[in-house]
């Protein structure tokens, strides 16, 4: 398998980029958030963001409504959340695809979905190209429930 | 020691860039910070927050001591403060957002570390590589990042408190 060709990431042309995706961002005493220092603005901070070996976990909006589940249960006080839209991802270079988990104890697992670049993580400009779609998908990023306090 | 670049990249369009954004005139640097200065005393704190959520897989102490040895060689008493967060890889990213600029440190394990400096949709500076991370793009893109923030919000330090 070459680094570089599709192989590695192949983007699903059925997930269409009106799609939503959410980001679940769980934690233990406060989500982690970087803060807009020209606008005062709470953006999900860029660790939230990382490019794992299997790609990024999402979960997509047509799936959660297909399957009744509200966006708004993915915030706990353990857990929040934010979204995207697929177009956003795409226009910056990311690709996603179906990954649904049959095992999932959340109910979401149907719903599940990986993002990625046509690099991985581990290719020499990896990193760079994952850089640029993570910084795409902070600034288009709305919050599902109230947004997070910085301090 | 500071000034041993390691693999850096500058990116063509960065001239482009760096034409568009020039250096505030009284732009201070080497780092004046001191251990009480505001940047500093917020760093050890919100570091201190974010080693005690995560799964830290390797020694806190090494840790603080490269990102402060990071804050010292790029910032100074006027720069933006960083958002401070562990990820799942145990490395410990520093994140600076000033509307369509943004910033990334990351100090992993092992002594490695990556940068990138973004600026419109673009990659206008990044590196990768093991030990110091080269200190004088950095300090430039923050001072810029800082400038735009201060025109932008004068007031910004106030998002922070």
């Amino acid at each position: 398998l070459s680094e570089t060709d599709t192989e590695w990431f192949e983007d699903d042309p059925t997930i269409i980029d009106n799609d939503t995706t959410y980001r679940r961002l769980s934690f233990k005493l406060k989500p982690a958030v970087t803060v807009d220092s020209a606008s005062g603005r709470i953006l999900p901070h860029a660790s939230t963001l990382q490019y794992t070996s299997d790609g990024l976990s999402l979960l997509l909006d047509s799936e959660l409504k297909r399957l009744e589940i509200l966006p708004t249960s993915l915030c706990t006080d353990k857990q929040t959340a934010f979204a995207f839209t697929v177009g956003i991802l795409r226009e910056s270079g990311g690709r996603i695809k179906r990954d649904p988990l049959l095992d999932d104890p959340d109910n979401h697992g149907e719903a599940h979905a990986l993002a990625g670049t046509h690099l991985p993580p581990t290719h020499r400009d990896g990193k760079r190209a994952w850089t640029l779609v993570r910084t795409a998908l902070i600034s288009a990023a709305i919050w599902v429930g109230d947004p997070p306090s910085s301090s | 020691v500071w000034e041993k670049p390691q693999e850096t990249t500058l990116t063509p369009s960065v001239l482009t860039y760096r034409k568009t954004f020039p250096l505030p005139d009284a732009f201070e640097y080497p780092s004046t910070l001191t251990e009480s200065s505001p940047i500093i005393r917020r760093a050890k704190k919100d570091l201190a927050e974010a080693l005690s959520q995560a799964d830290a897989m390797h020694p806190v102490a090494d840790l603080e001591k490269r990102v402060l040895h990071v804050l010292h060689g790029i910032a100074t008493r006027a720069s933006v403060y960083p958002s401070i967060a562990a990820d799942d890889n145990g490395s410990v990213v520093l994140h600076w957002v000033a509307g369509h600029i943004a910033i990334e440190i990351e100090i992993g394990p092992g002594d490695s570390y990556y940068f990138a400096v973004i600026n419109s949709s673009r990659v206008v500076a990044s590196g990768e590589g093991r030990g110091d991370l080269p200190a004088e793009p950095l300090r430039n893109e923050l001072a810029r990042l800082t400038r735009y923030a201060e025109i932008k919000s004068p007031d910004w330090r106030k998002y922070f408190d």
